[in-house]
C-alpha cells in the first residue's frame, strides 16, 4: 500500500485537471444541443456542415442528432473517448517509466518490495483513476441531461455507453503500460503511447470514410466501443467483449512477465 | 556463516563484457572494499547481488540467502547506496527518509534526526534543491536508517568534502563495533586503506587478487630506492618478485613483492652509495594490478 498512496498522490493533480476539463466540455457542448433542440434549423446546419463521408465516422447516419443521447453519442462521445484516451496514456505509459528515466528506480529496487508488487500497486492507481475519471465523466453527462434539456434519457443505453467508455481506456492504458515494461526512456515511451492513440483513432476514421479500408476498422479499438453500435442495438456486439478484455489481460499480464524477467539499471 | 558469498558469478549484456567467473566472499562483521577503475565491474557485481539485473551464469548468496530465489529477503537486511543518488524531486530529504523506512516496517524518527546531525543535513529542504553533496548524504541515512546487517555501498563519498569523509567513515566504524557487516566500493584507494580489513581487486570484469589491507600494504610489498655510484649504467636488475622497476639517473626505483633476504643479497653485490626501503602507498601496489 505504500506504493499504492504515494502514486496515488503523485497523480492527483493531473487527473483532477483532466477529469474537470473533460466535465466542463461535456456541460460546454451539452449546451450546445440545448440551443439547437430550439431551433431544429440550427441542427441541421450543423448536421450538413459535416462532409458526407464524416457522417459515417461520427455515426450522424444511424444516431438521431435531435435525440439527446443520439447528439450526445455523436458530438460528446467522440471527444470523451479521445481525449479520456490519451489522458489513460499518458497516466499509464508515465507511472512506471518515470521511475526509470527520472532513475529513482535503483532506490525502488533496493527496497524491500517485489517488482510484481509494483507493479500491482502501480496499475492499481491507474485503475482507479481511470475509474473516478470516468465518473466524473458520467456524473457531468447525467447531471447536464437532467439540467440542460428536457428529453427523456434511456439510461440504459446512457450507462453502457459510459462503460464502454471506460473499457476503451482501460484497453489503452493496459497498452501503454505494456509498452512502458520495456521502453523506459521517457520521451520515446511517450511518443509512442501518444501516437498509439492517435494512429488507431486515425485509422477509426479512415476505415469509416472509405469502403475499401472498411476491414481496417478491427485494427481499431474505436470501432469496438462504436457509439452508433452500441445505442442502436442497445447491447455490446460479441468482438467488443472479446477483444477488449483480452488486450487488457495480454497487457498487463506481459508487462508482469517482461519486468520481471528485465535487467533494470539506470 | 558469510555476509556475502559469490560463486563463479559471470554477466555479459549481450556481447559485451560485464564481469566474469567472479568469486570471493566476505564474513560477517567485516569491512570489505571492492577497488577498481571506472567500467570494472563493481556496479554490476553489485547490481547483481541486489537482483537489479540478472546473472548470465554462477551463483551468489548473502547471508545464506540466493540472490535470485531469496532476493525479497535479501533486500530486508541490506542497506544500499547507489553511486548516482536520485530521488523524487517533489519530495523534502525527511520524506524521501520516512518513505524508504516505511518500507521496512516503522520508521525511526531519533535515529533519522540523529544520522541527519552527525552529517549536518536539513531535513527540511526539497531534494531537488541539494547540492550534489547534500543529496548524497540523503542517500547515506536512506541506506542506514532502518539498521541494515549489510551495507551495500557504490563509491559513497563522492562529493562529500574531506571533513564529511571523515564524519562518515566514523558512522561506518560505529556501525561495523554493532557487527554490521559493510561492502563498500570504490576507485579511491586511500579511502579503502584507511577503513576496509580485506579488499578485493577487479579489473576489466575480471577479479585480480582478494588480500587483507595488512598484508597488501606491510608484508608483501616494499619501494626500494637505490641510488647508483654512477649514471652510465643501465643494467637493469634482476630478481624475482619484481614487479616494476624505473631509472632515473643514479636512482632506481623498485616496487618489490618476493623475498626480502634475496632482495638485500643482491643489494649487497651492487655498486652503490644509498638504498632506502618503505612501506609503499595502495596507489603504488594497485597501479601495477591496473597495468597487468
Amino acid at each position: 500500500m505504500i506504493l499504492f498512496r504515494r502514486e496515488l498522490k503523485r497523480n492527483v493533480k493531473a487527473l483532477v485537471i483532466w477529469s474537470a476539463a473533460l466535465g466542463a466540455l461535456v456541460f460546454i457542448m451539452m449546451s450546445v444541443f440545448t440551443q439547437m433542440a430550439q431551433e431544429a434549423e440550427l441542427l441541421e446546419q450543423l448536421t450538413s456542415a459535416f462532409p458526407e463521408g464524416l457522417h459515417r465516422v461520427f455515426g450522424m447516419d444511424t444516431l438521431n442528432m435531435a435525440s439527446v443521447l443520439g447528439f450526445y453519442g455523436v458530438e460528446v462521445y467522440s471527444m470523451t473517448t479521445l481525449f479520456g484516451s490519451i489522458y489513460a496514456a499518458v497516466l499509464a505509459s508515465g507511472i512506471l517509466s518515470r521511475e526509470q528515466s527520472e532513475k529513482t528506480i535503483e532506490f525502488l529496487l533496493s527496497k524491500p518490495v517485489t517488482r510484481t508488487r509494483i507493479l500491482t500497486e502501480k496499475l492499481a492507481v491507474v485503475a482507479l483513476n481511470l475509474v473516478i475519471f470516468n465518473l466524473v465523466i458520467g456524473l457531468a453527462s447525467a447531471i447536464s441531461f437532467l439540467t440542460l434539456q428536457s428529453q427523456e434519457v434511456e439510461w440504459s443505453r446512457f450507462l453502457l455507453l459510459t462503460f464502454a467508455q471506460f473499457l476503451l481506456h482501460a484497453a489503452f492504458a493496459a497498452a501503454c503500460f505494456f509498452l512502458s515494461s520495456f521502453i523506459s526512456r521517457s520521451r520515446t515511451i511517450l511518443s509512442v503511447s501518444l501516437g498509439l492513440v492517435l494512429i488507431t483513432y486515425f485509422v477509426f476514421v479512415a476505415a469509416n470514410l472509405a469502403d475499401t479500408l472498411h476491414f481496417m476498422l478491427y485494427l481499431t479499438p474505436f470501432h469496438y466501443v462504436d457509439a452508433a453500435d452500441i445505442l442502436e442495438s442497445g447491447t455490446f456486439n460479441v468482438l467488443s467483449v472479446t477483444v477488449i478484455p483480452l488486450i487488457l489481460v495480454l497487457g498487463t499480464g506481459s508487462a508482469y512477465v517482461i519486468y520481471n524477467r528485465r535487467d533494470i539499471s539506470v | 556463516m558469510k555476509a556475502v558469498d559469490i560463486q563463479q558469478l559471470t554477466k555479459f549484456y549481450g556481447l559485451a563484457r560485464g564481469i566474469r567467473e567472479i568469486t570471493f566472499a566476505i564474513e560477517e562483521g567485516e569491512v570489505f572494499g571492492f577497488i577498481g577503475p571506472n567500467g570494472a565491474g563493481k556496479s554490476t557485481t553489485i547490481r547483481i547481488l541486489l537482483n537489479f539485473i540478472h546473472p548470465t551464469s554462477g551463483r551468489a548468496s548473502v547471508f545464506g540467502k540466493d540472490i535470485v530465489r531469496d532476493s525479497l529477503d535479501i533486500r530486508r537486511m541490506v542497506g544500499y547506496l547507489p553511486s548516482e543518488v536520485h530521488y523524487y524531486d517533489d519530495m523534502k530529504a525527511a520524506d524521501l527518509l520516512r518513505y524508504s523506512a516505511s518500507f521496512y516496517g516503522r520508521v525511526d524518527e531519533a535515529r533519522m534526526k540523529r544520522l541527519a546531525e552527525q552529517l549536518d543535513l536539513d531535513l527540511g529542504r526539497k531534494i531537488e534543491k541539494l547540492s550534489f553533496g547534500n543529496r548524497k548524504k540523503v542517500g547515506i541515512i536512506q541506506a542506514m536508517l532502518h539498521a541494515p546487517r549489510l551495507l551495500i555501498l557504490d563509491e559513497p563519498t563522492g562529493g562529500l568534502d574531506p571533513l564529511m569523509q571523515h564524519v562518515f567513515f566514523e558512522m561506518l566504524e560505529e556501525e561495523r563495533r554493532k557487527g554490521v557487516t559493510v561492502f563498500f566500493s570504490s576507485h579511491i584507494l586511500s579511502e579503502v586503506q584507511k577503513i576496509c580489513d580485506r579488499v578485493a581487486i577487479i579489473k576489466q570484469g575480471e577479479l585480480l587478487q582478494v588480500e587483507s589491507i595488512s598484508n597488501l600494504t606491510r608484508n608483501r610489498f616494499k619501494n626500494v630506492t637505490v641510488t647508483l655510484e654512477s649514471e652510465a649504467r643501465d643494467d637493469s636488475f634482476r630478481l624475482a618478485g619484481i614487479i616494476n622497476q624505473e631509472r632515473k639517473g643514479k636512482e632506481l626505483r623498485l616496487l618489490f613483492g618476493g623475498d626480502i633476504r634475496q632482495l638485500l643479497s643482491e643489494l649487497h653485490k651492487m655498486p652503490l652509495t644509498d638504498v632506502r626501503i618503505e612501506e609503499p602507498s595502495l596507489e603504488e601496489v594497485f597501479m601495477h594490478y591496473y597495468e597487468r
